[in-house]
């Protein structure tokens, strides 16, 4: 045994070196864990990608209103809600498009966009922050990242989108365009699903109501957006959110089931339209 | 029946004392493997050698961690390992118990890639074992008033140092580890005893060893086929200090002749002999058949370096299983062999032979950059002892311990 034990050392190390070149690379070393967490990675920079050429073409659409002061306003709420989200891994973007349309988006990746006519309805930060939180539920819960099916999970469950996504040949250039081109759709036509709109408003109440504010205030937005709805004054968010009414009943039972309506919050009604401009 | 009686306890008594004071300075160095290290590797029962691909291969095998994800901080501690061992009526009718208790973070590394090396700096903790016990007798005899005993022992080994690994082809790695080796013992006992007739004996001694050495470490591991791997590590610890001493006195009135009189003896003793340690030569197979599952097996070879002890060859193995992407579990089951010769008619005290076998369980949860582990360890056992000295009498005995692993890693 201790003959066989002094050479074993040797004639192991000369064996796998003359047999080395043949082996095999070591990605099935890779567990669970590691692919899991990988394809999150990428995932995620998949979707910062994608919201890049979204947000693109919102802005051919809008032009990005150049007014610093209220950019870095709604960007100190945005950022401070946004830290509610649980997604560390997105760097959040915020701007006011300079249109009298009354709406907002949200893009995957990150990109926030709140329209100058949705700004001049609101009459307290409560309700910018609602809107902001709606928007960013929207980013938290993957709305349209699940819907366009731009992420997976699992290596064999690698949807054709996302291998499009991560790829760089041409015929993979014109899929994303292609691609974008339903997004925007989505954002400016089609809208969400009724339950995620619904999801993202209860997701954003309880944001208002960790971070201290009035509650009452968001409901009372979206109430405000009903005449404009009918005038006819917000067509794209008539398109996009066809279910104001749906919500706004949605979220009133959610208050009064939840007694939310006892909460009074701050609404910093003073520094909004101090900022906004609004006399 | 007086006298025979006076005779049985002081006969129990002393050679129970006896046998203490003169059993072997290492709390348990007919066994290798008392502790298992890290997080993955514990609770896969200690196989690790054919995948030591996180910081713990520093320990395992080397060359693992030329497969490593990323550089790592890990960190793994017995949050508590308990260890109780039975002789079955060795105080008359009676069971002595041995109990010992350590709470020792014995696993820490960091781990850093560069191209094709890994370099790992880890510290160490394979044996750790804590004993305290106190024992008192009120009127156990006719002739004796109170017998009290207390021993409070420590033996901590620490591996401390630097490991290297670097790929060769896409299959084929080879790591060093240098770890330098530090063991402190230290083992104080006292007795008191007092007689009915008013004579007392009082014993207080001291043991201490410190040893210092090296313990290099190297290992190979090589992918013939994809979803196998193979390993292997040899290491011996070579110690270049070991100074041992200890302290004694001994203090007795006699009153049996109707005069009282007094003995007090003290006693220092030193030495620097150094133990030789076994070579150790380790080999494992790995199979990988998804991301979710694998399996592992370990085969252990010790070859005796010194006189009193045999070779031997101790097994392992594991698995893990993904229940999903953050969430796995592992179990393991592992030998913890005797080092020691079969005892015969001629054998006798201090001397136990029991083999052990253990298994390992655990889960762990994964984050985005870090994981956490919670595991515990159960080992059983069963053999004879040969408690007093200068006797061939046996005594049945058992042993179990129980450790819970806790252990954290985190990318960096």
């Amino acid at each position: 045994m201790a003959h066989f034990s002094k050479y074993l050392c040797l004639y192991i190390f000369i064996f796998s070196f003359v047999f080395a070149v043949s082996g095999q690379a070591q990605e099935f070393r890779l567990r669970a864990h590691h692919i899991f967490w990988k394809n999150q990675e990428a995932g995620t920079q998949r979707e910062i990608d994608f919201g890049r050429g979204v947000s693109a073409k919102i802005l051919g659409k809008y032009p990005l209103l150049r007014d610093e002061r209220k950019v870095h306003y709604i960007s100190q709420i945005g950022t401070g809600i946004s830290a509610q989200l649980g997604r560390p891994e997105l760097r959040y973007y915020f701007g006011i498009l300079d249109t009298d349309e009354i709406n907002a988006f949200a893009v995957p990746g990150g990109y926030i966009f709140v329209t100058m006519g949705a700004l001049k309805l609101m009459r307290n930060e409560a309700q910018l922050a609602g809107v902001l939180a709606h928007e960013l539920s929207h980013i938290g819960q993957k709305h349209i990242v699940r819907k366009l099916k731009l992420q997976s999970t699992d290596r064999s469950l690698t949807s054709g989108i996302a291998q499009v996504l991560g790829s760089s040949t041409l015929a993979a250039k014109i899929a994303l365009e292609r691609l974008n081109d339903i997004a925007f759709k989505m954002l400016m036509e089609e809208g969400l699903s009724k339950e995620d709109e619904a999801d993202a408003d209860q997701k954003a109440l309880e944001m208002l109501i960790t971070l201290g504010y009035d509650p009452q205030s968001y409901l009372n937005y979206l109430q405000s957006l009903k005449p404009h709805l009918a005038q006819g004054g917000a067509e794209v968010l008539s398109k996009t959110h066809p279910t104001i009414e749906f919500r706004y009943q949605s979220l009133s039972e959610f208050i009064s089931r939840h007694q939310l309506d006892k909460i009074q919050g701050k609404k910093n009604e003073k520094r909004f339209k101090k900022i906004m401009a609004i006399p | 029946m007086k006298n025979a009686l006076k005779k049985l306890w002081l006969y129990l008594s002393l050679l129970i004392f006896i046998g203490f004071s003169t059993t072997s300075l290492y709390a348990d160095d007919a066994h290798y493997k008392n502790i298992l290290i890290g997080e993955r590797a514990a609770t896969m029962g200690g196989s690790y050698v054919a995948i030591s691909d996180d910081s713990t291969g520093c320990y395992y095998n080397p060359a693992g961690i030329a497969y490593a994800v990323g550089d790592s901080l890990s960190g793994s501690g017995n949050v508590l390992h308990k260890m109780k061992t039975v002789y079955t009526e060795a105080i008359g009718t009676e069971d002595w118990i041995r109990e010992s208790e350590s709470l020792v973070p014995n696993y820490f590394g960091v781990l850093k890639k560069y191209k094709d090396y890994s370099f790992c700096f880890s510290y160490v903790v394979p044996e750790a074992f804590i004993e305290h016990q106190d024992l008192v007798f009120n009127n156990p005899l006719s002739t004796v008033k109170k017998y009290y005993q207390s021993l409070h022992s420590e033996d901590i080994t620490y591996l401390l140092g630097p490991s290297a690994a670097m790929q060769f082809g896409d299959s084929l790695s080879l790591g060093l580890t240098i770890y330098y080796h530090y063991r402190s013992f230290i083992r104080q006992y006292h007795y008191f005893l007092e007689s009915t007739d008013g004579s007392y004996q009082l014993y207080y001694g001291s043991r201490k060893l410190r040893e210092d050495g090296v313990m290099p470490k190297l290992g190979i591991q090589w992918s013939p086929w994809s979803m196998l791997t193979l390993g292997m590590a040899v290491d011996q610890a070579l110690l270049v200090n070991s100074s041992f001493q200890g302290d004694a006195s001994y203090h007795s009135t006699d009153n049996s002749t109707g005069t009282a009189s007094l003995l007090t003896t003290m006693t220092r003793s030193k030495s620097e002999t150094k133990r030789k340690f076994p070579l150790h030569l380790a080999w494992g197979v790995s199979y990988f058949p998804t991301p979710s599952l694998l399996y592992t097996v370990d085969l252990d070879y010790y070859q005796a370096a010194e006189k009193g002890r045999v070779d031997i060859m101790n097994y392992s193995g594991g698995t893990e299983y993904y229940i999903n992407p953050t969430n796995a579990i592992r179990f393991g089951m592992f030998t913890n062999y005797t080092n020691l010769p079969l005892p015969d008619s001629s054998t006798t005290a201090p001397y136990e032979y029991i083999d052990i076998l253990g298994a390992s369980f655990g889960y762990t949860s994964y984050s985005s950059s870090s994981s956490l582990t919670v595991g515990a360890t159960y080992t059983t056992g069963s053999g004879k002892a040969w408690l007093y000295s200068g006797s061939t009498e046996t005594r049945n005995m058992t042993r179990e311990s129980f450790s819970l692993l806790f252990s954290a890693s985190s990318s960096l």
